[in-house]
């Protein structure tokens, strides 16, 4: 019976803490719907130190935007196709690099690069792992345009922040849409945060996943933001393709001007951009 | 037969015993007494341990616990800083010490929030001061602070080396533009932030640098650290020598202390540093362009020489040995250094101010509060060293003596001087010309020498 009753004992507390372990950790898992990601487009960004990116994937944005207003948004940079602003790094990665010099009557020089014309997709993962830059004014992003932008305009087309970040808040990035009747500062967004870390000390994996009338955001492979129909304030511009853009903008409405305390030059390294289709179209 | 195999166990037990127990008594195997790892500092009152130090110059009144104003809880510290010339002192400082000392190597910075009754700034705070050796202090200095409560952090360059610190918080302040203000600080404490990144350590400004000279004892210096606070702008901090670790690439050739002291003794020696595993920007390159081995010692008897400057002979008084002469439309600025080749002292004048075109060493060295009176002498010596890579290394030297009365006696040399040796001039004053009176010398003048020279034993004998 003493026996017995030990071996109760025993089993209550070993329940308990498996219960209890077992119950942490179930909490810590984020049910997703099944897809079958198959990869359909990536760059590496493998090859010799200093070269371009492959003209054959990308293609350079140059000068100060179509209207010369900073690319819509009073940004300072002067985008180039030089390799000392975009090229290779000869490990394995992309590094963009925004550099503070008078170049064609701006302060700042960076760059900007899409496939525009090269790929486009509707629906689907697009991901890229990057270790972002930081300093004040600098605004890195990792974004999607629609492709009917010519013909129809923004924010018509349809924008998909998969990341963008403020170099003066080094532990955050915002994922974002624009589209018509919430764009600019009106887009519906949401921050995701690291813990007691940075964005600019190692690499992390920015996502989304996109279906017919969803957006999934994700850091790292956590979900944290869905933004659906219901979620918007106008139309649903979604249902169509989009290109891939890679910048680090300097200044600019969304992140302020650098200051004499921002460190220059500054890298953004893009590790891989990859992108899948759901082989079973959900 | 029983006692025997008691005995034999015994034995073995007794060996065994020994050679366990003397496995113990290593030093190696004894562990290191460990030391709180406590983070607090001040947060509403003295953590466990701590005690407060004022500088024994400064006003020692200045630091209280403040009840009412406090960034969270229930106090802070609070700091008057009196007007300038308070008769109780007129500026503030002092060490916030823990006893025991404490193990910080589990944290990578000391955070701490800051405001006062007016802008102002505040010379230096910081940890590390442990009214010893100071060894690990690290302090940033002028800290902007006003009206509303700053989050301020100082980080610890290598979190291991700090296993034992006392020296937990220290801080310095002086008056405003003369007048006195206060300041409260809170909540301090070590803290480990993944939000702190990007440490940068630099040596030699953080440059490639190349230095030639002679052989013998330098200084490195220009270090400097940053980091990036969460705000993401670079925080300056001063930090300790001992932080570095400095390596050489070929300590045949040069060598480099903990210290920072370097011994040049060939060309081609790489001084580099790191703080923990950061390498640091910048580095030293060392050539030896200097003589390497001291000149000959003199063998002439002091009785019979005046010497103005040699380690073998009481020298007279001189008035300078670079007074940078200075007349009508500019003068001349000249690198003037002294140093030791294995304890003899040597001149090096280099680096002349070319303003005037001349190309050369010009300059005096200046004895009039005890004029020479060298008629009874017959030569004049002087030991030059010229490297090779100085310029204007076809100068013919002239070696001018003046009197009280500004009149002049010269030599000049036949030809340039050899290089990369020690050459001794050994001079009959019998071949200077000129009209200056040999009972009253006052200047020795070095004239259309190359730029760059080593001098040593400059006497008169007979």
């Amino acid at each position: 019976m003493k026996k017995n009753s030990l071996i109760i004992v025993l089993a209550t507390l070993y329940s308990f803490l498996l219960i209890t372990l077992l119950g942490c950790n179930k909490e810590d898992v984020q049910k997703l719907p099944h897809r079958n990601w198959q990869l359909v487009w990536s760059d590496e960004f493998n090859g010799s130190a200093g070269i371009s990116p492959d003209a054959a994937k990308w293609k350079f944005d140059i000068g100060v935007g179509p209207n010369n207003d900073g690319w819509g948004n009073a940004e300072l940079e002067y985008y180039t196709n030089r390799t000392t602003n975009a090229s290779l790094d000869g490990n394995g990665n992309l590094a963009i690099t925004a550099k503070s010099e008078t170049y064609s009557g701006s302060a700042f020089t960076s760059a900007r690069i899409n496939t525009l014309g090269l790929f486009e997709q509707t629906y689907g993962r697009f991901e890229a792992r990057i270790k972002l830059p930081w300093g004040p004014g600098l605004w890195p992003a990792f974004w999607l345009l629609g492709t009917n932008d010519d013909t129809i305009g923004w924010p018509q087309c349809g924008e998909i922040d998969i990341m963008e970040l403020r170099g003066q808040q080094p532990d955050r990035i915002n994922g974002t849409v624009h589209g018509p009747g919430y764009s600019g500062a009106g887009g519906i967004t949401k921050i995701f945060g690291l813990e007691n870390d940075r964005f600019d000390v190692d690499f992390h994996v920015f996502s989304i996943e996109w279906g017919i009338n969803y957006i999934d955001f994700f850091v790292d492979n956590t979900l944290y933001q869905e933004i659906t129909p219901g979620n918007v304030t106008g139309t649903w511009v979604f249902n169509h393709p989009f290109y891939i853009i890679l910048n680090v903008a300097v200044g600019g409405n969304y992140v302020g001007f650098p200051s004499s305390q921002t460190p220059f030059p500054q890298t953004m390294l893009v590790d891989y951009v990859r992108v899948y289709k759901d082989a079973e179209n959900k | 037969m029983k006692n025997i195999k008691f005995y034999l166990s015994i034995t073995t037990l007794i060996v065994v015993l020994m050679v366990a127990v003397s496995c113990d008594r290593k030093i190696d195997g004894l562990e290191l007494a460990t030391y709180p790892t406590s983070p607090d500092v001040f947060i509403d009152g003295f953590s466990t341990g701590l005690y407060y130090a004022a500088y024994g110059t400064s006003k020692v009144t200045a630091f209280s616990i403040d009840n009412e104003v406090k960034y969270s809880g229930t106090a802070s510290m609070r700091f008057d800083v009196p007007d300038a010339g308070d008769p109780n002192g007129s500026y503030i400082g002092g060490v916030f010490g823990a006893n025991p000392a404490r193990d910080l190597s589990g944290y990578n910075v000391l955070t701490f929030w800051a405001k006062a009754s007016q802008p102002a700034t505040i010379d230096q705070v910081g940890f590390g001061q442990d009214m010893g050796e100071n060894k690990y202090q690290v302090f940033i200095s002028n800290l902007a602070v006003n009206y509303t409560w700053k989050q301020f952090y100082i980080l610890i360059p290598n979190p291991s080396l700090l296993t034992q610190e006392k020296g937990m918080l220290f801080y310095s302040a002086t008056p405003q533009n003369g007048r006195g203000f206060t300041f409260w600080i809170d909540e301090v404490k070590f803290e480990k932030l993944g939000t702190i990144a990007h440490e940068v350590y630099k040596i030699c400004n953080g440059n490639d640098s190349i230095f030639s000279g002679p052989a013998g004892n330098y200084t490195l210096n220009n270090f400097s650290a940053t980091f990036n606070l969460p705000t993401s702008i670079d925080q300056a901090e001063n930090i300790a020598i001992s932080y570095f670790t400095f390596t050489s690439s070929d300590t045949s050739k040069a060598t480099v202390s903990n210290t920072a002291t370097i011994i040049l003794k060939n060309s081609g020696g790489v001084i580099t540093a790191s703080v923990g595993n950061i390498a640091a920007k910048g580095s030293l390159t060392l050539n030896v362009t200097g003589p390497a081995t001291a000149a000959p010692n003199p063998t002439v008897a002091g009785a019979n020489v005046i010497s103005i400057y040699s380690n073998s002979y009481t020298n007279i008084k001189i008035d300078s040995y670079e007074p940078f002469w200075v007349w009508t439309g500019g003068g001349f600025t000249t690198n003037y250094s002294t140093f030791k080749i294995n304890g003899n002292d040597v001149i090096h004048y280099s680096n002349y101010n070319d303003t005037y075109n001349q190309k050369c060493v010009f300059l005096a060295i200046t004895f009039p509060s005890s004029p020479i009176n060298i008629s009874t002498m017959i030569y004049f010596h002087m030991d030059v060293w010229v490297p090779s890579t100085s310029p204007n290394l076809t100068n013919k030297p002239t070696i001018k003596l003046q009197d009280v009365a500004g009149l002049a006696t010269q030599y000049v040399s036949p030809s340039a001087l050899l290089t990369d040796q020690w050459v001794n001039l050994e001079i009959p004053l019998a071949s200077f010309s000129g009209t200056a009176n040999k009972s009253n010398i006052i200047y020795l003048i070095l004239n259309t020498f190359p730029s760059d020279i080593y001098v040593d034993n400059i006497y008169f004998h007979k």
